[in-house]
């Protein structure tokens, strides 16, 4: 009888977590696709063009005496840092609900307790860091009001509303996320179970939405919409919040918050492999590190073509945007981002080359790892070499030009894309031996499967060194950036159908060696911080790139930057500020590490409590 | 505590690696500084000074030298511009209206979509729109004086003569001009002709294939529906045409007079 | 080796001239031939 309530109460909440799902895809499907067509923007325009109050929303260009200056600090710099560690955390905190529910449901799905243990541990670690990512953004708007009150002014009279939602939309998050982390252990079993997915899936949702509506503001400054030639805002706010950047930016920061949160949680699991006592503790902290890995990679994989995406955006909204970016003065910044690519792939490979070491079945594929690792240094290589030189007259004359004679034609973006897609196609056989090292399959056509994998890696690995090579040094300018659409395609579809067809080969296949967590050698945990601290390092510098290439511009086009600190700094400068950036944010992390340790401790002092009289 | 030390000595080394390869591994660009207002004494200046003005803007301020070069190959090389211009305005896809060299280098800045270079226009336009911003707004603004320096120098890179006239005093960027007091169209066919509604429509002998056939339209539709197909296109729209086509500010483009004309004559298209 | 040789051709030639269509196909879309013709 029980049994038959409780099942009937776990269909409830099956039903409930359908509707959720429900609810948040088409909240999510909102923001993504354009409702004109649904009559939604008409609707919103319609709403504050009514509301439109007699004052008019227009830019105050402010001089350069205009800016205050508060305690001596460069303002300039306090902002930066301020936006880029609420970034940080911003992105780990939207991040870890995301895996935390995947895992969880995989839990429920497989009746696997362990599994439900790890998704409670990584929300565990995101709650101080919540605390942390609110003051971050309490401090920030602090300083936008102080230190740019006009730009603030200027962007609060469009973006009212939506700023007003966004402040109480916290409540909700911060209902889920409490419920979601102290419910943990109360909403357990059956219908409960189902109702606590639904309050991480809400919580996701809503994060989500609160990024989004960030996103509009900070993409408005850089491709203006809603407002005329002048910055007079015509009431339109959904032509505001959906400018042309702004679902690039929303794609890539859900990519990218993925594969970030994916490497801090490994690195904090790294940490805790390295000083655990005991075998179990140490299988513990290595499964949760390779489960941490493995998001990251599985999100830095499509991570590529999100970032060209919007880059192509940047470009097509206007070409002089788009040719700073990546012809001119931010151009070198792009090889600075490439040697830190390059470091996250390699760093993820070796992790996982490493690894093949806890089953004994992994020794018959050590011979192929130094074969990958050339293949993926040298398209790392390609990926870094830069097109035209920055060069002196003596230079150039001994050069006889601006490029490299042999070298040059690699740095173009045929050369990079072919680079990158192929160093994506090599990590996902890293990853595919990995997952063979302790099998054997037992299937009767393994071997005729074999070889479809290797034919079909051939075949588009054919395909995409002749997309790159033809059409990038044989055709025009059009065909050299439209040949880069089918490229990412290949890389696509071989990592779908490669990992499918595996699953098929090794179905039912017999373990020629159990997988011994714990058994992974002290490197690859440095491996993991190395991934940690490079993606966070790298994301200050793309932070800096999408905000400096305004550059003399609050709004661009239409909002001056007047201030003393209105220079485009050197790029050695900017990386001075975002490596300051990432010691600070490391620290706070570190913090909040070590407070989700120490609130397990018991100290018992003796002596101190009176005694009771029992 | 030995794992804490080690784990945070090899992440300050790997950001000092980050940090040192950006300072010393590449080369330090100083970026220009935010264009200033250059303070303008036109009234002082030669011809070869008006020039230099407008290399230096070319060169700095317009960021021309951004797009236009030979490196990226992203816009069309300017050192033969000032030759060129013949043909373009002989062109038949040139759709401004300058007549010389010095309208046509002027328009080219602020309205760079009245020509659009085969091969250099936006990606799916067909080469119909530039992706040339309007120089003269928005994030470059240069003024009309500076505007005017730019076409001294292309005049002059090209090895001709300028022949343009150095402006007495910084002037403004003129508003656009009212619509002029014109003479009213005498014959309907004067009004279809002006408004060109052949380009749209069949109608007096004109053979536009967009909107719909107006021969004889004064059979089915009354003079009610005509006035407001004029003045409000959108609000209805005939069977098998799209909306938002049709132009809807001939109501401000037509004395009252020359509506009820119109009007009358297709009416009368029986 | 026929075990692995067969497959091996057929799986790559079939893979190819997919991968073919779909060059094809996607630069059709974008307006473009899959070949460059001055």
């Amino acid at each position: 009888m029980g049994g038959r309530n409780a099942h009937r109460q776990a269909s409830w909440g099956k039903g409930l977590g359908v509707a959720a799902a429900l609810i948040f895809l088409v909240t999510w499907g909102l923001g993504v696709i354009d409702p004109a067509g649904w009559g939604a923007s008409a609707a919103f325009a319609q709403e504050t063009t009514d509301a439109l109050p007699a004052g008019v929303v227009a830019p105050q260009q402010p001089s350069e005496a205009d800016y205050p200056t508060i305690a001596g600090v460069n303002s300039r710099v306090v902002v930066w840092l301020v936006a880029q560690l609420h970034l940080w955390f911003a992105a780990f905190v939207l991040a870890v609900p995301i895996f935390v529910f995947i895992i969880e449901a995989i839990g429920m799905a497989t009746r696997d307790e362990r599994y439900d243990r790890m998704a409670y541990e990584f929300i565990k670690v995101s709650i101080t860091a919540y605390s942390l990512t609110a003051i971050m953004g309490g401090l920030l708007t602090f300083c936008l009001v102080l230190f740019y009150p006009h730009l603030f002014q200027y962007l609060a009279g469009i973006f009212k509303e939506t700023m007003f939602y966004y402040a109480l939309l916290f409540f909700a998050e911060s209902a889920c996320l409490y419920i979601y982390y102290y419910g943990w252990h109360w909403l357990q079993g059956g219908f409960r179970k189902w109702l606590h997915l639904t309050v991480g899936l809400l919580l996701n949702a809503v994060g989500t939405v609160l990024m989004f509506f960030a996103n509009a503001w900070l993409t408005f400054m850089m491709s203006p919409a809603g407002v005329d030639a002048g910055g007079v805002f015509t009431g339109d706010l959904w032509g505001a919040v959906h400018n042309f950047l702004w679902n690039p930016i929303n794609l890539h920061r859900v990519i990218a918050n993925i594969a970030y949160g994916g490497s801090i949680v490994g690195a904090y699991a790294a940490y805790k492999f390295l000083s655990a006592r005991g075998s179990e503790e140490k299988a513990h902290y290595d499964w949760m590190g390779y489960t941490a890995n493995l998001i990251a990679i599985s999100a830095l994989l499509p991570l590529p073509f999100a970032g060209y995406y919007l880059a192509a955006e940047i470009y097509a909204y206007s070409q002089q945007m788009g040719i700073t970016l990546m012809g001119g003065i931010f151009a070198w910044l792009f090889i600075i981002q490439a040697v830190l690519i390059g470091t996250l792939f390699l760093s993820a490979n070796y992790y996982l080359w490493c690894g093949m070491g806890r089953s004994d079945g992994g020794v018959r594929y050590h011979r192929w790892v130094k074969y990958l690792a050339i293949v993926i240094i040298g398209a790392f290589l390609v990926w870094f070499t830069p097109h035209t030189l920055v060069l002196t007259n003596e230079e150039l004359k001994a050069l006889g030009g601006p490029y490299h004679k042999y070298l040059g034609p690699l740095g173009i973006m045929p050369a990079k894309n072919t680079a990158v897609n192929i160093m994506i196609l090599f990590t996902t056989l890293s990853f595919i031996l990995y997952r063979r090292a302790n099998k054997v399959a037992t299937v009767s056509w393994a071997k005729a499967g074999n070889a479809a994998q290797v034919a079909l890696f051939a075949a588009g690995i054919a395909n995409i060194l002749f997309l790159g090579i033809y059409h990038g040094y044989f055709t025009n300018t059009v065909y050299k950036v439209a040949s880069s659409i089918p490229q990412v395609a290949t890389t696509l579809i071989i990592i779908v159908a490669s990992t499918v067809l595996d699953r098929f080969i090794y179905r039912g296949a017999n373990e020629v060696g159990p997988i011994h967590w714990g058994r992974v050698p002290d490197r690859a945990q440095y491996a993991l911080f190395l991934l940690a601290v490079a993606f966070t390092w790298l994301m200050g510098l793309m932070g800096y790139i999408r905000s400096g290439i305004r550059q003399h511009w609050h709004v661009v086009g239409i909002m001056r930057d007047n201030s003393a600190d209105a220079y485009t700094p050197t790029l050695g400068y900017a990386a001075n500020v975002v490596s300051i950036g990432t010691v600070l944010f490391m620290a706070m992390v570190i913090f909040v590490f070590w407070l989700s340790q120490v609130s397990g401790t018991k100290t018992h002092p003796a002596g101190y409590w009176k005694e009771r009289r029992a | 505590m030995k794992t804490f030390v080690t784990v945070v000595g090899f992440s300050l080394l790997v950001i000092a690696f980050f940090a040192g390869y950006s300072s010393f591994g590449i080369p330090q660009i100083r970026p220009a500084p935010p264009p200033q207002e250059e303070e303008l004494d036109l009234g002082a200046m030669g011809m070869e000074e008006f020039i230099a003005l407008g290399e230096r803007i070319y060169e700095g301020k317009g960021t021309c030298t951004l797009c236009h070069n030979p490196v990226g190959g992203r816009a069309p090389p300017l050192e033969e511009a000032a030759s060129v211009v013949e043909d373009r305005l002989a062109d038949p896809i040139y759709q401004g209206g300058a007549t010389d060299v010095v309208g046509y280098l002027y328009e080219s800045l602020a309205e760079p979509s009245a020509y659009v270079v085969a091969g250099f226009g936006k990606a799916g336009s067909g080469d119909t729109v530039s992706p040339m911003p309007n120089i003269l707004t928005g994030r470059i603004g240069l003024s009309e004086a500076e505007a005017l320096a730019v076409v001294a120098y292309l005049q002059d890179l090209a090895g001709f003569e300028v022949t343009v006239d150095i402006p007495s005093e910084t002037v403004e960027t003129p508003e656009p001009a009212a619509a002029e007091q014109r003479s009213l169209f005498a014959t309907p066919e004067d009004a279809i002709v002006e408004l060109a509604c052949g380009g749209c429509h069949k109608i007096a002998g004109e053979e536009g294939e967009l909107g719909p056939d107006l021969t004889g339209i004064g059979a089915h539709k009354d003079r009610e529906y005509l006035r407001r197909a004029i003045l409000d296109p959108n609000a209805e729209i005939a069977e098998g045409f799209d909306p938002e086509m049709m132009p809807e500010d001939y109501g401000e483009q037509m004395y009252a007079s020359e509506l009820e004309m119109l009007v009358d004559y297709l009416a009368a298209q029986k | 080796m026929k075990n692995y040789a067969v497959p091996f051709v057929l799986v790559f030639l079939a893979c190819g001239a997919g991968f073919l269509a779909l060059d094809y196909a996607v630069m059709s879309l974008q307006g473009l031939s899959l070949f460059f013709s001055g």
